[in-house]
């Protein structure tokens, strides 16, 4: 039976794996976090969205971990004006770059731990505010900012 | 709306459609009237699509071969060193409850496997921690590794307050060690033999199927316990469940609800 999820599902948990870690080693790691994670779960699910939960696992699994090798709370939100505000790049300007996937993953991994999750989650998974919001027990502010303040990081990266 | 934070993540908000009807209408007004404001959404929008662009990946080899046995226990990477992770819950609850599932290592029958395990009891010994203070897990980078038993590679090892858990694998059967300080209640061992391993006592008993080997040595205890995904699965979509007290039946019923829910076969 696993083979019909590693066919069905493989990629895309691998997929939000690699977006959330940003390299081969660590995506696999998160992988095999999941399935202990999903293998215990799997009472608790009810049906809906599968990629919905799976990457609410994955994504608290990567959190958990970052927290964990940390040791201490990860990067708050900036204070820094700055870093909410950046200087904002030419529209045109901005439009004319040329990015590869490779340089647009790096400057993902590149985001705080936090908004790296809250994109990874909005643009990657199309979760909505209020999924992601109960995904990462914030509140949907919280979810606002981050996703926010991760793309304008994610801008002044690729310009 | 003065305050340009409250502004900027109002644009992303407003892109995403996560706005009130009002809230977007001044979106929409703002947009209208700054170039400032319309040359930040027009970043962001951009920002966005990026993200949304990017491809989906197909899994390397190793975790398409993780997924298809549904098994945490991927083989170690090529690095080397095994990938440390934190405990699954059922091995937390197998400490926590003392209730043991799996397979004893080997598949020849008990008798064949007393000396194996008698081995791997040996080999955990020197790990067995002294303190009865819960072990913070971003501690376990320090604790002593485990000597791996013949033909086993250790792919994983964590520590839970008293116990220290450990799993191994030979690339077709997964083995994990449970190693605490206690005292077996025998007593509560109403079904299976009592053996003896090393001169130790120890018990060995059938579970729903499975074979399980408890070893108290000195003043700890050692659990073995192996497990082949696919047996765990099939025994999952076979059985009924009364009770839901044990690891194996939380597992069984996680197992028929993965079948259910999902329309798989085992």
């Amino acid at each position: 039976m696993w083979d019909e999820v590693a066919q069905e599902h493989g990629a895309f948990i691998y997929t939000v794996a690699y977006r959330l870690t940003g390299n081969r080693d660590d995506a696999q790691d998160l992988v095999q976090e999941v399935l202990l994670r999903v293998r215990r779960g799997l009472k608790t699910y009810k049906p809906g969205s599968l990629h919905g939960w799976l990457s609410r696992i994955a994504t608290n699994a990567f959190l958990d971990d970052v927290r964990r090798k940390q040791r201490q709370p990860a990067d708050p939100l900036p204070e820094n004006p700055e870093r909410v505000l950046p200087k904002s790049a030419a529209a045109d300007e901005a439009l004319t770059q040329v990015t590869f996937p490779e340089e647009i993953q790096q400057a993902v991994t590149s985001l705080p731990e936090d908004y790296r999750a809250a994109v990874v989650l909005s643009d990657v998974v199309g979760m909505s505010y209020q999924e992601i919001s109960e995904a990462l027990e914030v509140p949907i502010g919280t979810v606002r900012s981050r996703i926010h303040r991760g793309r304008s990081q994610l801008r002044e990266a690729l310009t | 709306m003065t305050d340009p934070t409250e502004l900027d993540e109002r644009l992303s908000a407003y892109l995403d459609g996560e706005l009130s009807a009002d809230e977007a209408s001044e979106i929409r007004l703002l947009l209208e009237s700054s170039a400032l404001a319309r040359a930040e959404f027009e970043a962001v929008t951009e920002a966005r699509e990026f993200v949304r662009g990017l491809p989906l990946l197909e899994p390397p080899p190793d975790v398409v071969r993780m997924l298809r046995r549904g098994s945490p226990l991927a083989p170690v990477r090529s690095s080397g060193k095994p990938a440390r992770t934190r405990l699954s819950a059922i091995a937390i609850s197998a400490v926590a409850t003392a209730a043991f599932w799996g397979v004893v290592v080997g598949t020849t029958g008990f008798s064949a496997s007393v000396s194996s395990v008698d081995t791997v009891v040996a080999a955990h010994s020197s790990v067995i921690p002294t303190d009865a203070v819960a072990v913070d897990s971003a501690e376990m980078d320090n604790m002593p590794m485990p000597s791996e038993p013949p033909g086993m590679t250790l792919v994983h090892v964590e520590r839970l307050g008293r116990a220290t858990h450990a799993m191994y694998s030979d690339g077709a059967q997964q083995v994990s060690v449970f190693a605490e300080p206690g005292r077996v209640d025998w007593s509560a061992m109403s079904v299976g033999d009592r053996v003896e391993i090393g001169g130790d006592p120890g018990w060995h008993g059938s579970i729903e199927g499975y074979d399980v080997v408890v070893v108290q040595r000195g003043r700890n205890v050692f659990t073995i316990v192996a497990e082949t995904s696919d047996e765990m699965m099939d025994m999952g979509e076979s059985m009924t469940v009364d009770e839901k007290t044990s690891i194996g039946d939380r597992v069984r019923d996680a197992a028929d609800n993965l079948v259910q829910t999902f329309g798989l076969r085992g």
